[in-house]
């Protein structure tokens, strides 16, 4: 899957599931997620709960650290490095 | 009389619980009981059973809406309470709707675990004419589960990563070793239990012939699945945000009037 299309489902998964009121288009890859859209807890379970199903990939509960919560770009980063790495 | 409106208290095994009677516009067809999710979920979504009631009552549908034990206005506390006790809640509600009810037809409707709960109560309530699920718990353990990974998101806002597993967790909790809350509700090895235990596909004996259940505008695979192996169940989808969770989502008028149209009258009807 190219890069460009898991930003672009990323954004989507994001608009969809927490019901914001903007297009995925208008949101870029380095908007800081929880201070520019509002993204709390129960927002960022549901992006993993949407990453999961959208790529096929599982967070371990050692996996989750802010830094992979910070823009589109860095949640993007972690589902290439998931599904690049030996357990996909 | 019973007035048009009213606040109110019932008794159910001695303990006071807090109901909330909101009659219908003229002559009530129906009657409906709300069983309300548990935690911060109860508390996110009170405002859209609000909303829901006012709405349906233009529409000739009485309601109430109640607190189980140690919840809400009611007498008890969470950490001493449980199935057994919100189980007769439920049959103590749905005798107080039916003494308010006259002829109406009888309706239940749950969210959540309030709706895996309403229907586990199925066998110990007489003439429940149509049950509406909203987005129940189809499996009590892994939304459990789901619950401590929520548990690690928080831990990972606060401090930057997640600490814990839940599989440590898990077991320092069984062994007693680790007390658990979620969102400040605290969770008994008992609790956790018969929470875990509940499994909404073994209630589908009892289901009545109208039971309808709505799935809020999302992916829910494991609901998906439910509703798809049992095809007398009509399921359908709400374009709403998720009224258990979202905080900063306050269902007005509108919200409500959808919720009714489109989340309790074609069960109804």
């Amino acid at each position: 899957m190219p890069d460009k299309s898991i930003e672009q489902t990323v954004k989507e998964l994001m608009v969809e599931r927490l019901f914001l009121k903007i297009a995925p288009e208008q949101i870029a890859d380095d908007t800081e997620i929880m201070e520019e859209l509002g993204v709390d807890s129960v927002s960022v379970f549901e992006i993993v709960v949407g990453l999961e199903e959208s790529f096929g990939i599982s967070f371990g509960d050692d996996e989750f650290r802010i830094e992979t919560f910070r823009t589109p770009k860095s949640i993007a980063d972690y589902v290439r490095r998931k599904l690049e790495g030996p357990q996909g | 009389m019973i007035p048009r409106d009213e606040p109110f208290f019932f008794i159910s095994g001695g303990r006071r619980l807090f109901g909330a009677w909101q009659g219908s516009d003229g002559p009530a067809r129906f009657a409906l009981l709300f069983c309300h999710p548990f935690g911060e979920e109860k508390k996110s979504s009170h405002r859209a059973f609000v909303e829901t009631a006012r709405a349906l009552a233009a529409e000739s549908v009485a309601s109430l809406r109640f607190d189980m034990t140690g919840c809400g206005d009611s007498e008890g506390d969470f950490d001493r309470a449980g199935l057994p006790f919100w189980r007769a809640d439920i049959a103590a509600a749905w005798a107080e709707l039916s003494r308010r009810a006259g002829a109406a037809s009888r309706a239940l409707l749950g969210l959540r675990l309030g709706a895996t709960l309403a229907a586990d109560s199925l066998d110990r309530l007489e003439g429940v004419g149509a049950l509406v699920l909203w987005q129940p718990v189809v499996d009590g353990k892994e939304e459990f589960d789901a619950e401590l990974r929520r548990l690690l998101i928080q831990e990972m806002m606060t401090h930057g990563r997640s600490g814990t597993e839940r599989r440590d967790l898990m077991a320092a909790f069984e062994r007693g070793e680790h007390e658990l809350e979620l969102d400040g509700y605290p969770i008994t090895p008992a609790l956790y239990r018969e929470i875990g235990g509940l499994r909404l596909a073994e209630k589908r004996a009892r289901f009545p012939q109208r039971t309808g259940l709505l799935q809020f505008a999302r992916r829910a695979p494991r609901i998906e699945a439910f509703a798809k192996g049992e095809p007398s169940i009509d399921a359908r989808m709400i374009d709403v945000p998720l009224i258990w969770a979202r905080t900063d989502f306050i269902p007005g008028a509108t919200e409500g009037r959808r919720l009714a149209q489109e989340g309790v009258l074609p069960w109804l009807t």
